[in-house]
């Protein structure tokens, strides 16, 4: 009884001290992480990655829960509707910004039931070609895509995903249509390119690099604003002829729209202080991944910037995934 | 050749390492539990312990990932046969033929038969990974969306020797399971389709909860509702192995299905799970007392088994030659190194020779370990029914909720499988045939995508199906096959079609 009434008061205090009483005992139980993709992916290896460098810092341990589905929106969901504690977070990618505009009819609105935490990195793309193809730059490609409008395809690994997108905005750029020949997953799509069924795509850097390494396939651009630490003889699709694109996969952390900022706060400082280390920075540069830390007011203008420009591009290229 | 072999015995110098032994050994009992349960598949088996393996070195992690899913591969006949529960996909068709040998008291040798099938498909399997994957590779790389279509196409013809129920029963249920299989995402357009605001139904119906509802829990409702319960026979010791025309009748059907089941399993995507489809349905049409299937035919549990573990190893075959996955299974294992900093590519066998050829190794060792491990549990499996209906069908109840669940987390999984227990009792009351409505179902999706996909390439030219050799081929051998299924029905005065002479299998 004597326990009980200890507790209770604890309670009040945290309620009457507020947040910032809260932060400190935050994380007192266990955090899980929602990573609505697949396991064995990249942003559940990053994910994985994080949450094993947050459990020293805070003594308690980050689960990792894939729940996929439905182009993400199932673990998205899931979230949306978890107590705003903090204790139950979103890996997030810009699978998610683009879905804004291209998925409008979703149960869940990003930006109003979710706050930014922070960012995580990003990875490039890079532009492969068959060898088939007589092109060897993305300027050569570009003419041939013009001497023959729809006569070209590039495959995806489905729809609404950032390597689809990543192909729209490259069309909306240089004004000609390419057919878009979606697939089940990453790796029926990369068959689909090295076998030469289709003759192009824009594909992770770490799975593609060693293949243009071979000669299965020829890398043409890589898609950041400055070339990639794992090509770095391949030049960006910016310089090579197509000025101002720029496509990667970023990832990043949410949490329900409620959750108190002292909260927020906490965790931003602590996956910045992870991603701002120079041993994580080799590593990940290594798997072609860039680091990034902001804080939180940055990563909320990041995020409204992002939903712009993909909002911008789904617009142009007519794309949709509504009903 | 000869460096073949030194690679290889390099890789068992690895496999044969205690530790990796061990870990091989923990696999193959993990998957053979996995695998078991019902609703858990090789893929969702390996996909839950993914996380687990990294913390392991890339040898052993990709060690235990292949011991599971061979296992699982293995495990998920033993409750298809036992209590009509398909524990996988790949195994509905061993539902049928192996669950009516188990009520006529030969559960023992439709085990046991499906652990030999799946030993001798294994082992042939990875020696033909082994000696043939740079060419088959080159064929696999050849077979894209409309040759794929063209597969689909002869997979739906297969329906016409599936069952030995009326044609349009069978069509009826075929066209039900295809229904099924439109829910979800448009994969081309993005659109939802009939998800009624579900969000979990976007992403389509997956066949575990459809075919664990359909034959298992169908079978528990019907049991339950029979007055006099039909136990199985239970089976005498000397009854457990096959008898030796049982064995003589399966090596045709072994041969068969894991020559097929391995040229399937070739083919980059998830065309591995139709093996089985087809395996049963050669092995009917060819058989020269069909009516012998469906009524505990050792044929249909030899031939499919043998299919579904030669298409698990050919799978493997573009993963080795290329060194990037090109099927679910292979990704969540590529998954397992990557995790370590190692990059697939066509490089990696070059670069990595003891992960490489330890894998290879481990193949061959968890196909003997498995078989040590199944064939002496086979009379421990079979004493499983003596435990009396009311306690174990509650047990399996739970156990079919469980494992629906633990694949995606989703209880709408579980409500899936629930009604689809329901349809099934109905279903089977009325006479129908199930098994077409599973093929319909996993059919469909494929078959829309790989067709689409086709004509996206041609700019909506059918003329790719015939420029094509691979597709015209098997667009040909599809034809005819029609033609010959159709011969009966034109020519009625020849000798009465088998279908007309047996009736439908009563629902027990």
């Amino acid at each position: 009884m004597m326990q009980f009434a200890v507790r209770m008061a604890a309670g009040a205090a945290c309620c009457v001290a507020g947040a910032g009483v809260f932060a400190q005992a935050y994380p007192s139980k266990p955090v899980r992480i929602v990573v609505p993709f697949a396991a064995g992916g990249p942003a559940d290896i990053y994910a994985r990655f994080l949450g094993q460098r947050l459990q020293e810092p805070t003594a308690q341990s980050f689960v990792i829960e894939n729940r996929p589905g439905a182009g993400s929106i199932i673990g998205t969901d899931l979230v949306a509707k978890s107590p705003a504690d903090g204790y139950t977070l979103l890996l997030m990618s810009n699978t998610h910004t683009i879905n804004e505009s291209l998925v409008p009819k979703k149960p869940f609105a990003l930006m109003r039931d979710f706050a930014p935490v922070a960012p995580i990195n990003y990875s490039d793309l890079l532009l492969v070609v068959h060898p088939s193809l007589p092109t060897k730059s993305v300027k050569e490609l570009v003419a041939l895509a013009k001497s023959k409008p729809k006569g070209l395809n590039y495959a995806s690994s489905g729809n609404g995903t950032p390597y689809h997108l990543a192909g729209e905005y490259f069309k909306s750029l240089i004004g000609v249509d390419i057919i878009h020949v979606p697939h089940k997953g990453s790796s029926e799509a990369r068959t689909s390119v090295m076998s030469g069924q289709v003759e192009m795509m824009f594909d992770a850097i770490t799975t593609m690099a060693p293949l243009a390494k071979a000669g299965r396939v020829r890398a043409l651009g890589t898609t950041g604003t400055k070339r990639s630490t794992v090509t770095p003889d391949v030049p960006t699709v910016a310089e090579a002829g197509v000025p101002g694109y720029e496509a990667t996969i970023w990832l990043g952390v949410m949490a329900p729209a409620k959750t108190p900022r002292a909260v927020l706060e906490k965790l931003n400082s602590e996956i910045t202080r992870i991603t701002g280390r120079a041993d994580v920075r080799k590593t990940w540069n290594e798997q072609g991944a860039e680091p990034l830390s902001m804080n939180l007011g940055e990563f909320e203008k990041y995020l409204n910037a992002d939903i712009a420009k993909w909002t911008q591009v789904v617009k142009v290229s007519g794309a949709r995934a509504d009903q | 050749m000869l460096e073949t072999f030194n690679s290889l015995l390099l890789g068992f110098s690895v496999a044969l390492q205690p530790q990796i032994l061990m870990y091989a050994f923990i696999g193959c009992l993990i998957g053979t539990l996995v695998g078991m349960l019902p609703g858990v598949g090789p893929l969702a088996g390996i996909s839950m312990l993914l996380p687990a393996t990294f913390g392991l070195n890339p040898i052993v992690a990709i060690v235990l990932l292949s011991g599971v899913y061979y296992g699982a591969m293995y495990g998920g006949s033993t409750t298809s046969i036992l209590i009509r529960l398909p524990g996988e996909a790949a195994s509905v068709m061993t539902c049928i033929d192996g669950y009516a040998m188990t009520q006529q008291g030969r559960a023992g040798p439709a085990l046991a038969i499906a652990a030999i099938g799946s030993f001798v498909a294994g082992t042939l399997g990875v020696l033909g990974l082994m000696l043939l994957a740079p060419t088959l590779a080159t064929f696999a790389l050849r077979f894209g969306p409309p040759e794929y279509t063209a597969l689909l196409l002869m997979g739906l013809l297969v329906l016409a020797y599936m069952t030995g129920g009326s044609i349009p029963k069978t069509l009826a249920m075929a066209g039900f399971g295809l229904m099924l299989g439109m829910i979800g995402i448009d994969a081309m357009s993005g659109y939802t389709r009939f998800s009624f605001e579900v969000i979990e139904l976007a992403d389509g119906i997956g066949i575990v909860p459809v075919a664990v509802g359909l034959f298992g829990i169908s079978e528990i409702l019907l049991t339950a509702s029979q007055h006099s319960l039909k136990l199985p026979k239970n089976p005498s010791l000397r009854e457990l192995m096959p008898s030796r025309t049982e064995l003589k009748q399966s090596i045709g059907p072994i041969a068969r299905g894991s020559a097929v089941g391995f040229l399937i399993g070739i083919i980059p995507g998830s065309a591995h799970i139709i093996s089985s489809f087809i395996s049963y349905g050669i092995e009917r049409r060819i058989s020269k007392t069909p009516e012998r299937f469906g009524n505990g035919a050792i044929e249909g549990v030899a031939g499919p088994e043998s299919a579904n573990n030669a298409a698990a190893t050919g799978a493997f075959i573009p993963m080795m030659a290329l060194g990037i996955p090109t099927s679910p299974v292979t990704a969540v294992m590529i998954a397992a190194i990557m995790v370590h900093g190692i990059a697939p590519g066509p490089m990696l066998i070059a670069q990595q020779p003891e992960l490489f050829w330890g894998f290879v190794a481990s193949m061959y060792v968890g196909n003997v370990v498995l078989l040590i491990l199944n064939l002496p549990m086979v009379g421990l499996f079979v004493s499983l029914l003596r435990i009396p209906y009311a306690y174990l069908y509650p047990c399996i109840l739970a156990f079919c909720i469980l494992g629906c669940y633990s694949v995606s987390n989703s209880v709408v999984d579980v409500w899936i499988m629930l009604a689809m227990g329901g349809v099934g009792y109905v279903l089977r009351k009325f006479g129908f045939d199930l098994a077409p409505v599973a093929l319909g179902l996993v059919l469909a999706p494929m078959l829309e995508l790989s067709l689409r996909q086709s004509l996206a390439m041609s700019a909506g030219s059918y003329a790719i199906f015939i420029e094509r050799p691979i597709a015209v081929v098997m667009l040909g051998l599809g034809a005819l096959m029609l033609l010959i299924s159709l011969k009966p029905l034109l020519f009625k005065s020849q000798k009465k079609d088998w279908r007309s002479t047996v009736g439908l299998d009563e629902p027990s």
